[in-house]
């Protein structure tokens, strides 16, 4: 390794940790959250510096963008100057014997890997060409490990319904910002089609290259809340059946494809090799649209509306009580 | 080292340079207004060098149209992010720095 590389895993390594405790122990929420924004940044470097490209993308666009949106849009309800309540040195204690229990298995069980393990690369490459995708990353998530992706996806679906249970029925403010003025406007209808053919590239080069469906449904996701952020899109003019069928296509398309070859081969998502490389795109494709809605609908928070014909949905601004 | 190579280093510098003055204006700048304005101003130029001068090494047509595109979207993101960073704080009532 270069000294340069090696200089930057150190600054790597003395950041994460000092940003990480500092997010956790500031106290106004916005700076919290900002620190937050930081580490995601870090992280996303981090894992580069690892060789993992793949889990780079997905951890800038959403430990770096949709989860500080997240909790920026939940601060925005608050108070904006909100402060958390200051920890009592037993909360501290809590704290760190919460963070103590997750660290102290972790290391040990790091410590227990004898030294010449080799991993499982050796295994995974040579199993990549039965699976229908040269990139070993899309062969472990959608064929090796397909069982707990389609579990992931399922459990995006149920955040989402989680969320718009407690926030009910086009209830509250609208998380549209105001006005958005003309220079974001005109920045997203930039971005906006750049991000889309962004996000078909990396679901196509998925089955070859660092990219695939988480990556190309956050940089779609992204753009999305983003646009409806800044009032481009309007995610409420969509139909409501529409944006239930979308929200639940990934789950529904894989797990057709799981029913699918456990029906025909009696192995849960072992795909018939002639078939492998279609069936994978087809559940990419269309994890790639869950998911990106999955993280619109979360930032937006509220169901759509089923509106009786003729009324036009959620745009109108709340009747005050 | 090869020619492309020498001509690369000079850019380097250059860009380390605008970003470390960049970073010294973000801790020293009196105000919100003036921060963002050696932020924005002097990084996206620090940005802009190293492109340069990462074209100049990559050797190839297509990865430098692609280091281009991501200098020309971060200065769409970082100037418009400027703008609503400092429209929102002229509009809660933060007055512009002058000098005394």
């Amino acid at each position: 390794m270069s000294p340069l590389g090696r200089a930057l895993d150190l600054v790597l390594a003395v950041a994460l940790p000092l940003v990480a405790a500092a997010a956790v122990a500031r106290r106004g929420l916005v700076e919290a959250v900002m620190l937050l924004f930081s580490l995601g940044v870090l992280l996303a470097l981090a894992w580069a510096r690892l060789g993992a490209s793949d889990i780079a993308m997905v951890e800038a666009a959403l430990g770096a963008g949709v989860t500080g949106v997240l909790f920026l849009t939940a601060l925005s309800r608050l108070d904006a100057a909100a402060e958390a309540p200051r920890r009592s040195p037993l909360g501290w204690a809590g704290l760190s014997l919460l963070a103590a229990a997750a660290v102290v298995p972790v290391g040990l069980a790091v410590a227990a890997l004898p030294r010449d393990f080799a991993g499982l690369v050796a295994p995974v490459l040579r199993a990549v060409p039965e699976t229908g995708a040269t990139h070993p990353v899309t062969s472990v998530l959608l064929d090796f490990r397909g069982y707990d992706t389609l579990l992931e996806i399922a459990v995006l679906v149920l955040a989402v319904l989680g969320a718009w249970a407690a926030r009910g029925r086009g209830e509250g403010a609208p998380s549209r910002a105001p006005d958005p003025g003309p220079l974001l406007t005109a920045a997203v209808r930039v971005v906006l089609p750049l991000s889309v053919v962004m996000a078909g590239v990396l679901l196509w080069i998925g089955a070859f290259m660092p990219g695939g469906a988480f990556q190309a449904g956050t940089v779609l996701g992204t753009a999305l809340v983003l646009g409806s952020l800044s009032g481009v899109v309007r995610l409420g003019r969509l139909p409501a059946w529409l944006v239930r069928a979308v929200l639940a296509l990934g789950f529904a398309v894989f797990l057709v494809v799981a029913g699918g070859t456990a029906a025909s081969s009696g192995r849960l998502l072992d795909y018939p090799l002639a078939h492998a490389a279609g069936l994978l795109l087809a559940i990419e494709a269309a994890l790639t649209l869950s998911i990106a809605l999955v993280m619109a609908a979360l930032v937006e928070g509220r169901a759509p509306m089923s509106e009786p014909a003729g009324r036009t949905p959620t745009d109108e601004p709340e009747a005050a009580p | 080292m090869t020619a492309l190579d020498w001509l690369a280093l000079p850019c380097f510098a250059a860009s380390a340079y605008f970003f470390l003055a960049g970073t010294v204006g973000l801790l020293r700048f009196p105000d919100l207004f003036t921060r963002l304005h050696a932020l924005t101003k002097a990084d996206n130029l620090g940005l802009g060098l190293a492109v340069v001068g990462l074209c100049l090494r990559s050797g190839s047509l297509a990865v430098s149209l692609k280091l281009v595109l991501a200098w020309l979207l971060a200065m769409l993101a970082s100037s418009t992010s400027c703008h609503l960073v400092s429209r929102a704080a002229l509009r809660r009532g933060l007055k512009p720095w002058r000098r005394a």
